[in-house]
């Protein structure tokens, strides 16, 4: 039978005090570890300042991306919808286009090519390859 | 007046963020920030605990004493956890110094409520929810190093913003 008492080492810490005594570094020692620190901190900032602001700026771009693709998806079930109920209306003899022959295909026409025109545009434009991002 | 009976997350949290809300991008001038509110940051060789002790706050002398055996990150997070001490703990430890523990290196600090407070502000003014939230759907290792924080402190704020 395993004891958590001695898996779980928990060293007794010293006091303030006695740490303070043990401390080796010299006060023009402690001045230069300082010096590194401010150092080495401003390198980190100048990095991490650049990859912050990539970072924000490339899920912003991710963030419209999401916004145009449900703007566009959208749009593209309006039309559909729209020729659905165009061609419904039609069949059942509500609607005619006698007067104007010319109307009803060009509509249509008009109608899937823009569709088919969004389709690549979204597969173009909003899905090119991650790398490329 | 003795110990925290519970910790004061929002108070906590509040604290925090006055002091880091003016910043518009990571890391946390942490150092700079502790020597404007009074308490001086030295970096010092602690002889023979130098694997043991991370740091400690002197709260007689002002001053908050950092291993400078630990890497960059760890440092950031010694400053922050003893500057949490002293923002929110100093009028305790002044009536009872005994309640204090200094920082161990290896070892979970002890869980008290002066502890676990230390830690939450520590994660509060390293990590602000405001610089965290517009990068938040990033991976936590590349905002781990941005932030110059630990893998572990980064896992544990992106839970929680």
């Amino acid at each position: 039978m395993s004891d958590d008492s001695k898996t779980n080492i928990e060293l007794e810490l010293p006091r303030p005090e006695e740490l303070k005594r043990d401390i080796r570094s010299s006060a023009s020692e402690i001045q230069t570890k300082e010096d590194v620190f401010i150092e080495q901190f401003t390198r980190v900032s100048i990095r991490s300042e650049r990859q912050y602001v990539h970072l924000k700026g490339l899920q912003e771009h991710y963030a419209h991306k999401s916004m145009w693709s449900y703007f566009i998806m959208f749009l593209m079930f309006s039309m559909i919808s729209f020729q659905s109920f165009l061609l419904y209306e039609v069949g059942v003899g509500a609607w005619s286009f006698e007067k104007y022959t010319w109307l009803l295909p060009a509509l249509l026409v008009q109608n899937l090519a823009q569709i088919v025109g969004l389709a690549v545009f979204v597969v173009k434009a909003l899905f090119t390859k991650m790398d490329e991002d | 007046m003795t110990g925290l009976a519970a910790p004061r997350w929002n108070f906590v949290r509040a604290k925090a963020r006055e002091l880091t809300r003016e910043y518009s991008s990571p890391p946390i001038p942490i150092l700079e920030i502790a020597e404007q509110n009074g308490v001086e940051v030295v970096f010092a060789d602690f002889g023979k605990h130098a694997s043991s002790i991370a740091g400690f706050c002197d709260f007689g002398e002002r001053q908050i004493v950092v291993n400078d055996f630990d890497n960059f990150g760890r440092k950031m997070f010694t400053i922050a956890h003893e500057f949490g001490h002293w923002m929110l703990h100093k009028e305790f430890f002044d009536r009872d110094p005994e309640l204090y523990a200094v920082l161990p290196r290896m070892q979970a600090p002890k869980k008290n409520a002066f502890e676990t407070e230390a830690n939450l502000f520590a994660a509060e003014s390293l990590v602000p929810t405001h610089l965290l939230q517009p990068v938040k759907n990033a991976g936590a290792a590349q905002l781990a190093d941005i932030f110059g924080v630990s893998r572990e402190m980064m896992e544990n704020r992106l839970k929680n913003v």
